[in-house]
């Protein structure tokens, strides 16, 4: 099998190297710009496997969703996984759709890192060869893949992040409704706030929505979490 | 791009320009008026003038008229004798005559009667005018004569020299021959004499006195005689007669009034009416004349207008108008002129006088409208000068209102921003001046103040955060550090693995410390792009309440309130979200057991959701301060960072529903009462 290069374009020196030497050590061969003019000077050349953005990179305060950009137009399938310190942008990168594969709020463990790009090139592999059967589980209309993280609803295929993914999982394993806790923990991230949760669930209900007008399956319960009513 | 500036003071001024149609609506209302008044004049002449024709109807006598009414050379050419108003000397000058002698009349060559060869030029000519004054006629004649012959008395026949003839119709209706003649210059005889005008009826001389003065080339004679001679009608002829030759002393020519066709009559001798002047003298006023005047538009009357020079009947034989004209033919007429001395504007009405259904003549009233004019000209003046007035005061007003106001904008101006120095940081939270006025800048000066304080209460909280920051950061960093140094080391019994987990508990403190101060900071962005929708405010309390309980088992939460139907609009989770930081908040000081009560009502425009708990009261000074932010109070709780942020996040939540958070100290125990209360909404 091909070892995989990794892009990571990332303003901060000790981040980077840390990062890099990280994933060097687990197998992957590992491509560092500290700007976005470099890092597009590299991709001219060739294109990474999956790339890691940071969104601010200096001076240039949407520097990432810029390579975010170059990346779609030039391979739609290439996974992106942006770094963000702030909170409110994970609202930017769903309102920009630039197809962003999924996103890490800073500060982030290697551990957590290092599972988002491992399932980001299942998905991908998904994507190339033929879906392989994994775990399935079917409640109602919706049916979960945990294997190759594909998810239907009444037959039609969703294109979930892997947060998206693993929160719906979450709501259908818990019969009486998921904390926002268990939420939190699902989405394998450090500090989670129940708002990123919120903002989530939101674009979970809009993608259910853009297939079935009439989806309401995910209710809140106020003051614990979501609940997933279709059994 | 300069714009142009404009101060308060002159914007005034430009509006109060505004106020300068004031005097020239005040010119046009005095104008009507002017308009008006004279119409009511004018109104008031035409009725005056029609009683008086109205008297003088049908009195065909007092006019003296022939019978027919053919308009014969005789009656067009009639003589008239001028009413002349001082004393007459009888001394041959006519400087005693006022301006009567300007109307005297010529009579020259188309006047001659007879001439010795026979032609028509004559040797002589004259001039003549008429007067009446008390009981006498008057008369003035001057001759151009360039040889004088005087009477001789040598010679008994009167037609031998230079002589005035006069005929008249007397009293008992015979015709009366006069002759006036003279041996010299000075007082003339006059003698009665045959119709061949030779020889003098009686030797003794008439009462009819005379004098004759002599001048270059011609002579004058000044003579009267009383009017009682008249008959009725009155009529008299008057002729010169030339003769040039001192020794044949031959008649060489007669040149009459009467030109030769009609020389078998008399001139119709045209003496104002006393009759007349007696009935309308009650009439007149000396502001007003009334003037009588016959169908040939002859003066037969003439009463009041002392006041003025008006010639349109004064000093006048007859009157040719075009307001007569249409008097005269029956219609009645009103005009304006203007006086030729004075320049006063002068109202004139006619009405015409009936015998029958004949006109006789026309009543003219004419009166000064002076009065009328003086009274416009007072007025105007004085609402000139009032306008004026009013107007200066008016602008002086404004101009020291606008400067009063223009000095108390700068003034606030100065204070305002001396509250905020250079490096826009605020030295005063509040504002001194204008706060107690009333108006609009009491107003801005209140806002200003208000805002002030917000800013400053901001600032404060911005300023406290590093603070606040060093003494919640320096306890995970502590963490860490120990950790790190103790894992160098790794010396003593110490389990690694503790370390490690006391390390990532010290990292996690960070991170939420840093996560809250995130929200804090974006709360404002991210609830702006929440789009608002209505939800059932009683079910989320209700199953808050509930699932609440059911997550955290020690606590004694209680819900109060209907348990489904109350309407509110916005973003659910952010009620939530609000509920979670005032439950918390609750939790904190709420002692262990005791309840903490969800109680929802509303009222019909308002929700109303307080959560009480029992627990320590808050200071008073620090009810305002709580939603600043960074204003924590509680006592430190294990764990947990406390940045006073909860409240502050939860009051922005508030607001943004459109309604407000309220902490208040309860009244029946000791604890606290936080109150949301936004408005109410229909369900969708």
């Amino acid at each position: 099998m091909r070892v995989k290069t990794i892009a990571i374009v990332e303003d901060d020196p000790q981040q980077r190297a840390h990062y890099a030497q990280a994933l060097r050590e687990q197998g992957y061969r590992v491509q560092d710009f500290e700007n976005r003019e470099r890092a597009l000077h590299a991709f001219e050349r060739a294109l990474p496997d999956l790339a890691i953005l940071d969104i601010i990179l200096g001076q240039e305060i949407g520097g990432g969703f810029e390579i975010c950009r170059y990346l779609q137009d030039r391979d739609p399938h290439v996974p992106v996984i942006f770094l963000t310190s702030r909170g409110n942008e994970i609202d930017k990168i769903y309102g920009l759709q630039l197809g962003a594969w999924d996103y890490q709020t800073k500060p982030v463990t290697f551990e957590y890192l290092l599972a988002r790009i491992v399932s980001l090139f299942r998905i991908q592999d998904r994507r190339n060869r033929h879906p392989g059967r994994g775990e399935l589980r079917t409640l109602g209309k919706l049916e979960l893949d945990t294997a190759s993280m594909r998810v239907c609803w009444d037959g039609h295929a969703l294109e979930l992040t892997p947060t998206e993914f693993d929160l719906l999982n979450i709501l259908a394993e818990r019969v009486n409704g998921a904390s926002y806790d268990d939420l939190a923990d699902a989405t394998k991230q450090g500090v989670v706030e129940n708002n990123t949760i919120n903002t989530h669930i939101v674009h979970l209900r809009k993608k259910f929505k853009d297939v079935d007008p009439h989806f309401d399956c995910i209710r809140t319960k106020y003051g614990y979490g979501y609940h997933w009513v279709c059994r | 791009m300069k714009r142009r500036r404009w101060s308060l003071g002159g914007r005034l001024l430009l509006f109060s320009s505004v106020l300068l149609a004031i005097p020239w609506l005040g010119y046009r209302y005095i104008e009507e008026m002017k308009e008006f008044l004279l119409k009511g004049q004018e109104e008031a002449q035409s009725l005056a003038v029609r009683a008086v024709a109205t008297v003088l109807h049908d009195r065909p006598e007092w006019f003296d008229l022939s019978g027919s009414m053919d308009n014969n050379w005789l009656e067009q050419n009639a003589l008239y004798a001028y009413p002349i108003k001082s004393s007459i000397q009888i001394d041959g000058y006519a400087t005693d005559w006022g301006k009567v002698p300007e109307r005297r009349k010529r009579f020259g060559p188309e006047s001659t009667v007879y001439t010795r060869t026979g032609g028509l030029a004559a040797s002589v000519s004259f001039n003549l005018v008429l007067g009446e004054r008390g009981e006498f006629i008057y008369g003035l004649v001057n001759v151009t004569d360039s040889q004088r012959v005087y009477r001789h008395p040598r010679y008994r026949s009167l037609d031998r020299s230079d002589h005035v003839r006069l005929s008249l119709f007397g009293a008992d209706g015979e015709i009366r021959r006069i002759v006036m003649v003279t041996e010299g210059p000075g007082t003339v005889s006059a003698y009665e004499v045959e119709p061949n005008w030779r020889y003098p009826t009686t030797g003794r001389a008439l009462p009819v006195r005379g004098e004759w003065q002599e001048r270059t080339g011609s002579y004058d004679l000044e003579f009267r005689f009383p009017t009682a001679w008249l008959g009725y009608p009155k009529r008299l002829g008057l002729s010169v007669v030339d003769v040039d030759d001192p020794d044949e002393r031959p008649i060489e020519a007669v040149v009459a009034t009467v030109p030769k066709a009609w020389s078998e009559d008399l001139n119709r001798l045209i003496v104002r009416s006393p009759e007349l002047e007696r009935i309308i003298q009650g009439l007149g006023r000396s502001d007003a004349r009334i003037c009588v005047v016959d169908r040939y538009g002859r003066v037969r009357a003439v009463l009041g207008g002392q006041d003025f020079a008006g010639d349109l009947c004064a000093d006048t034989d007859r009157i040719s108008h075009d307001l007569l004209q249409d008097a005269l033919a029956g219609r009645q007429n009103v005009l304006h002129r203007r006086d030729v001395h004075s320049g006063d504007d002068l109202i004139v009405a006619a009405h015409p006088i009936y015998a029958g259904d004949q006109v006789m003549g026309t009543v003219l009233l004419e009166k000064n409208s002076a009065r009328i004019l003086d009274l416009q000209r007072d007025t105007l003046s004085q609402v000139a000068l009032a306008t004026f007035a009013v107007l200066m005061l008016v602008v002086t007003g404004l101009l020291l209102f606008g400067t009063w106001l223009a000095f108390r904008i700068r003034r606030l101006r100065r204070e305002a921003g001396a509250a905020i120095d250079t490096n826009g940081r605020i030295v005063k939270g509040s504002l001194q001046i204008d706060q107690a006025a009333g108006d609009d800048l009491g107003d801005l000066s209140r806002g200003i103040s208000g805002l002030l304080g917000r800013l400053q209460r901001y600032t404060g909280f911005l300023e406290t955060v590093p603070r606040t920051l060093r003494h919640e950061i320096l306890n995970p960093v502590n963490t860490i550090s120990m950790t790190l140094q103790k894992l160098t080391q790794q010396t003593g019994g110490e389990d690694s693995a503790a370390l490690v987990k006391s390390a990532q508990q010290a990292t996690r403190q960070l991170e939420l410390i840093v996560n809250s101060l995130t929200e804090a900071a974006h709360i404002e962005d991210a609830l702006k792009q929440e789009p608002p929708e209505v939800f059932d405010l009683a079910v989320l309390v209700r199953e808050y309440v509930t699932n609440s309980a059911q997550l955290s088992p020690g606590s004694n939460l209680v819900y109060n309130g209907p348990p489904a139907g109350v309407h509110a609009r916005g973003s659910d989770v952010r009620i939530a979200q609000l509920l979670d930081k005032v439950k918390d908040n609750a939790l904190d000081f709420a002692p262990n057991g005791s309840r903490i009560h969800f109680i929802l009502n509303q009222n019909r425009d308002w929700v109303n959701l307080s959560v009480r708990n029992e627990g320590p009261r808050v200071p008073e000074h620090v009810l305002q301060a709580l939603f600043v932010g960074m204003a924590s109070h509680r006592p430190n709780t294990e764990g947990r960072p406390h940045l006073g942020i909860g409240l502050f996040i939860a009051n922005r939540i508030a607001v943004h529903h459109g309604g407000r958070l309220r902490v208040t100290n309860r009244r029946d125990v000791s604890g606290v009462d936080v109150t949301l209360r936004v408005p109410l909404t229909t369900a969708a």
